[in-house]
């Protein structure tokens, strides 16, 4: 039952700084990074979901959003068949910037489900209100509140490209199958490499953030 | 605020939207009301509905809470230095199940939402929970895991809401301990079909036991 996994491109843009890297990671192993880095040039990553009409994988084109960096070339957008726009809502300018990017990539990309997503929201000092945020309703696009820290609406933004992709408004996000994991052995060398790594993990303190959800 | 087309509108997927107005969604502060983008796209590819499996269909669970976990190991940044650090990969409910048919217990989570599997591996009876720099609320183990479907030494953390919830947490996996220690050793004494297996999984046991009782001083 070797079925190809359906495979789309996913175009992510939005000024330097909104989060884009970050929330994609959230994705890719869940991990929360704390430090930046300007992305150059492009990365991308697959990721795969689980969804009732079996898994689909959405490359995500993670793009130098700074402009300093100069704006994206068309090669980025090409054959895109579907993007999110990334805006943090701390920040009015970036805000401000979104019909910049909702413009370059519509001249591309012709009529592609678009989301728009005001990350951060879990910070206290809220800057774009969300009364202020109406772009969307103008294009059309679908808009979520996200937080790529707390984890708040991050699947989001996929199951509505999904659905758009699908023809399927009611499709959702599944479990993913949990194969049995098989035997093993290991050795003593590898073992005591093994003790020693968990010594030195049991002795570095967890990250402290909100655990309200817990 | 909800505008009243918009409740109408839900109201009739959802008749108790009506009962439950006006009090909007009291989470994340301010956020609007999500409406859905009346936008209409034509669909790129045709997919038939499948069948789920969540691949625990055969198996009881034993034990379940929620809680936060965390991988130790290189980050992006910092890939090629050997310097490690806590990262987080996810929240959501943590079980420890039991195959109905051949007794193995493995602990499996999934990522709340996604439902993607953040840990997958077996109870096996030499791990050792260890608390992390004096919390009182966390777990740090290392085991081989079959979360990406290779098996990986993989060491984990998971914090739990409090202390209590997370002894709970211990006492659970410390039972299927020696439920599966059980297991391995019956199967051992029992089953011929299984038998090598069950001896080599066993000898690894005897190993584990000594080193344990020689680092009790």
């Amino acid at each position: 039952m070797a079925q190809e996994v359906p495979e789309f491109k996913l175009i992510l843009v939005g000024d330097g700084g909104v989060g884009k890297t970050t929330f994609v990671k959230r994705h890719l192993t869940g991990e929360f990074e704390k430090k930046y880095v300007a992305t150059l040039g492009v990365e991308v990553h697959p990721l795969l979901f689980y969804t009732g009409r079996g898994p689909i994988k959405f490359n995500v084109w993670d793009t130098a959003g700074q402009e300093k960096f100069g704006g994206l070339r068309d090669g980025y957008y090409i054959q895109g068949q579907c993007a999110i726009i990334m805006f943090d809502v701390t920040s009015r300018i970036t805000y401000k910037n979104v019909p910049n990017w909702h413009r370059d990539l519509t001249r591309v990309c012709e009529n592609i489900p678009i989301v728009l997503t005001g990350n951060k929201v879990e910070i206290k000092d809220r800057k774009v209100k969300a009364k202020q945020i109406t772009f969307h309703r103008k294009k059309n696009l679908q808009y979520y509140d996200i937080s790529a820290k707390s984890n708040y609406n991050f699947e989001k933004p996929f199951l509505w490209l999904a659905r758009k992709l699908s023809g399927d408004n009611q499709l959702n996000f599944v479990e993913a199958p949990a194969l049995q994991p098989p035997e093993f052995s290991i050795d003593e060398e590898t073992k005591a490499r093994y003790e020693a790594e968990l010594a030195q993990a049991a002795a570095q303190p967890l990250p402290e953030d909100d655990d309200d959800d817990l | 605020m909800a505008s009243f087309g918009e409740i109408a509108a839900k109201a009739e997927e959802n008749p108790e939207v009506l009962a439950a107005t006006p009090a909007p969604a009291a989470t994340e502060g301010d956020a609007p009301t999500e409406e859905e983008s009346t936008a209409e796209f034509t669909p790129v590819v045709a997919l038939e509905e499948v069948e789920v499996k969540t691949g625990e269909e055969d198996e009881e669970t034993l034990f379940e809470i929620r809680a936060k976990l965390f991988v130790f190991g290189e980050t992006l940044l910092d890939k090629g230095t050997g310097t490690k650090s806590w990262r987080e990969r996810g929240v959501g409910t943590v079980k420890l199940l039991k195959h109905r048919e051949f007794g193995k217990i493995r602990t499996l989570m999934r990522q709340d939402k996604t439902m993607k599997i953040i840990v997958n591996h077996v109870v096996d009876p030499r791990i050792k929970l260890e608390p992390n720099a004096g919390s009182d609320r966390s777990w740090v183990w290392s085991a081989f895991d079959f979360s990406d479907g290779e098996l990986v030494e993989t060491v984990f953390a998971l914090r739990f809401g409090d202390s209590d919830k997370a002894n709970s947490f211990k006492t659970a996996f410390g039972d299927a301990q020696k439920e599966m220690e059980a297991e391995l050793a019956g199967e051992d004494a029992g089953d011929q079909g299984a038998g090598d297996e069950a001896a080599e999984a066993l000898e690894g046991l005897k190993t584990g036991e000594k080193e344990e009782e020689g680092e009790k001083e």
